[in-house]
């Protein structure tokens, strides 16, 4: 059930973006994008990666190749080594000034026929490698269907990515979960042995003149305050008694206890337990040197 | 001075030894010493038959109930914590419940410290209700089957709470006394004076008073009772003296009071002479007058049919030493300055001679049955000190008498809350 509904999630992703993004480019689309953003030139060395239409990367299958000019809305690039290329997502890492890798998740647009055993395209900001690089999909998030702490793509993407050298994991955060579903849970003040949140506070009396103390209960006779001790009678309270925070009673199975205890309540499988039996998982997250074409694009 | 001495002594007719005599029988030594001399020479052929001490501390633990440890105190804040951490992991059952009085010296915020700690619960009181609510205060939070009061500033020995539970595998006991050591015995001479008379009267007497039947007090300090026995008689009354009140309305439910002398209790006593007879003024307020010869004053009536032999003897006990010898050595010391100040001087120096001489039996009977012969010893060493603190303790004790006799004064300590002792019940 669990792989049938990460199997749906994925088709619908993969749905969605290609009916987002488009496979089909055209060159009327190409022009219109000319004219919007100015290109400026910008020859640094790039290395690209193909992915699937869910963003996941053959992570073994790197072009060398150089960046001509770059825009705000895309790069025009030279692929070696390639006298074909087909339209699709691709991750391009452009080297900075200290030649690291700079990356940025593109969709070809146009391809051209390129001098030698190469090929020129035109790249758009976009697709689903641009949307693995989205710093909300780098970061874990409560999922809504299962109230769990989970990435927004299915695992594998990522997986590939950080075998490809490109997503640096780090500890974001430690969070406590469900030891058995592993959903978020909520806590509440409750009882030590059935683990109900529903109870109250037992009200006592202390008598001033015997030092006695006892329920509430004990004391009422006869709509008066009568102490069981010394059968003092129409005890007023202030002058005769004070009331006192007594023990915590449950309602449902009756206990009398100290104290109450945190208990926590899955939200996903609605499993009770202490508090201090949650599990606590890490919470890793994903970084990624970004390639931000404002960088080279003077004002 | 020695034979001036024993010339003065021989010219005595049988009218002055006999005043001499009686002089001594009103300073309360002999009978202690007699007391020591019969069980101590019963333990001593006992053991020469038998190979085994008659009274020892107990060899195994096999009875463990669940118990209650009641810390109850105010304005405890520095001591509160080492309280707690001697009693941690000294016994298997173990709930210690701290009843934060309304302190107004963080002891609330120490003893939360340890509220996380397993087994460990903290209550807070914001208005002070004194001593007794607070032990009372606690009863409703536990289910434990024995309840345990320890003083928020003493500290138990290791296998102290062991040793309390033993005698309630014996369900007529209600309730049982261990003994009260000084702690800080050689800080100044008025400690180690009290932490002598400690090992006799409480470790020793209580010892004694137990086989004897006559046992009445249990210390606030380090006592058990059990939880049925406490419900039955509906917990600690207004204090001072609560400890005394409840053993003696615990006897009277038809209970038995046992002393354990190895449970001990270690605790800080006044290291000042004026701070030690403030003490002990208010301990003889609220003790004999108070209790003895007004609340408690039924147990001797033999028309009851509560009425017991052992409660009789012990309530005459404290009339006769705790009431009628000191007045009556107040009025022989009065004749005696009267009658003979010539000899004065060979009279003390008589009686001094033989109260050291008593005090040293009791001393030596210590050694049968103290398992801390070294500490022991070194409190011996003010035995030649001895018969003038015991004089000194009989004033404050004629002073106590006389003002609650007169005024009730122990209902006007400021050991209760004010609010509480106007509403109290004057006995």
């Amino acid at each position: 059930m669990k792989a049938l509904a990460q199997q749906e999630r994925t088709q619908h992703l993969v749905d969605k973006l290609q009916q987002e993004f488009g496979t089909k480019t055209s060159q009327s689309t190409d022009a219109s994008n000319r004219r919007r953003f100015p290109r400026h030139a910008l020859m640094r060395r790039v290395v690209a990666l193909s992915a699937t239409m869910d963003g996941t990367l053959y992570e073994t299958e790197r072009i060398e190749g150089q960046t001509w000019n770059v825009s705000a809305g895309g790069l025009c690039l030279e692929l070696k080594g390639r006298s074909q290329f087909e339209q699709g997502p691709l991750l391009v890492g452009v080297a900075g000034p200290d030649q690291s890798l700079q990356y940025a998740g593109v969709l070809v647009r146009h391809v051209g026929s390129a001098e030698g055993n190469a090929v020129q395209l035109g790249v758009e900001f976009s697709g689903p490698t641009h949307h693995v690089l989205d710093p909300n999909n780098l970061v874990p998030a409560l999922q809504p269907d299962n109230l769990k702490i989970e990435f927004n793509l299915p695992e594998r993407v990522y997986q590939s990515w950080e075998r490809a050298g490109i997503l640096k994991k780090f500890l974001a955060d430690r969070i406590q979960v469900c030891s058995r579903c592993g959903a978020i849970p909520t806590l509440r003040e409750g009882c030590p042995a059935c683990h109900g949140g529903r109870g109250a506070c037992d009200r006592l009396i202390h008598h001033f003149a015997c030092a006695h103390v006892a329920s509430v209960a004990d004391f009422e006779s006869d709509e008066e305050i009568t102490c069981p001790k010394c059968r003092s009678k129409q005890l007023v309270v202030g002058a005769d008694f004070e009331f006192l925070r007594g023990p915590y009673n449950c309602i449902d199975c009756g206990a009398s206890n100290t104290s109450m205890e945190s208990i926590a309540h899955c939200m996903g499988c609605h499993h009770r337990c202490p508090a201090d039996q949650l599990s606590q998982v890490d919470i890793w997250a994903y970084h990624v040197p970004r390639f931000d074409p404002l960088d080279f694009i003077p004002e | 001075m020695f034979l001036d001495l024993t010339h003065w002594i021989s010219s005595l007719n049988r009218w002055d030894v006999l005043w001499l005599f009686l002089g001594l029988v009103i300073l309360d030594g002999p009978r202690y010493t007699f007391i020591r001399i019969v069980f101590g020479f019963r333990d001593i052929v006992g053991y020469l038959c038998t190979s085994r001490p008659v009274w020892c501390q107990y060899n195994d633990y096999d009875f463990c109930p669940s118990v209650c440890v009641v810390l109850a105190g105010h304005n405890e804040g520095a001591t509160i914590g080492r309280t707690i951490e001697s009693l941690e992991g000294t016994y298997p059952r173990l709930e210690i419940i701290v009843v934060d009085d309304g302190s107004t010296d963080g002891m609330a915020q120490v003893a939360d410290r340890y509220a996380n700690d397993a087994g460990v619960t903290v209550l807070h009181r914001p208005n002070r209700g004194g001593k007794s609510s607070a032990l009372n205060f606690a009863l409703p939070f536990t289910t434990a089957e024995i309840i345990v009061s320890v003083d928020a500033d003493s500290h138990l020995n290791d296998h102290g709470l062991w040793e309390i539970v033993q005698p309630f595998r014996d369900p007529s006991v209600g309730a049982a006394s261990a003994t009260v050591h000084v702690r800080n015995a050689f800080t100044s001479l008025a400690t180690w004076m009290q932490a002598y008379e400690y090992m006799q009267c409480i470790f020793m007497g209580r010892m004694l008073a137990d086989r004897m039947g006559v046992l009445s007090i249990t210390s606030g300090a380090f006592a058990a009772m059990r939880r049925s026995v406490l419900d039955r008689v509906m917990g600690w009354d207004v204090g001072p003296g609560e400890d005394l009140d409840l053993t003696m309305r615990i006897r009277k439910a038809g209970y038995q009071i046992v002393s354990v002398p190895y449970a001990e209790c270690f605790t800080d006593a006044p290291t000042t002479w004026g701070a030690l007879f403030r003490q002990r003024r208010r301990w003889e307020e609220a003790a004999v007058v108070r209790f003895h010869c007004r609340k408690h004053v039924d147990l001797a009536d033999p028309t009851s049919k509560r009425f017991r032999w052992n409660d009789f003897v012990m309530l005459s006990e404290a009339w006769l030493f705790n009431v009628a010898c000191p007045l009556v050595a107040v009025i022989y010391t009065t004749v005696l300055l009267y009658k003979s100040p010539s000899h004065l001087g060979y009279l003390i120096l008589a009686y001094y001679i033989c109260s050291l001489a008593l005090e040293l039996i009791q001393a030596a009977s210590v050694f049968l049955y103290t398992i801390h012969v070294r500490r022991d010893l070194m409190l011996c060493l003010v035995v030649p000190l001895v018969p003038i603190y015991h004089l000194c303790l009989m004033v404050a004790r004629v002073v106590s008498n006389t003002r609650e006799f007169l005024w009730r004064s122990s209902y006007e300590d400021n050991f209760v809350p004010r609010h509480v002792r106007e509403t109290t019940w004057h006995w």
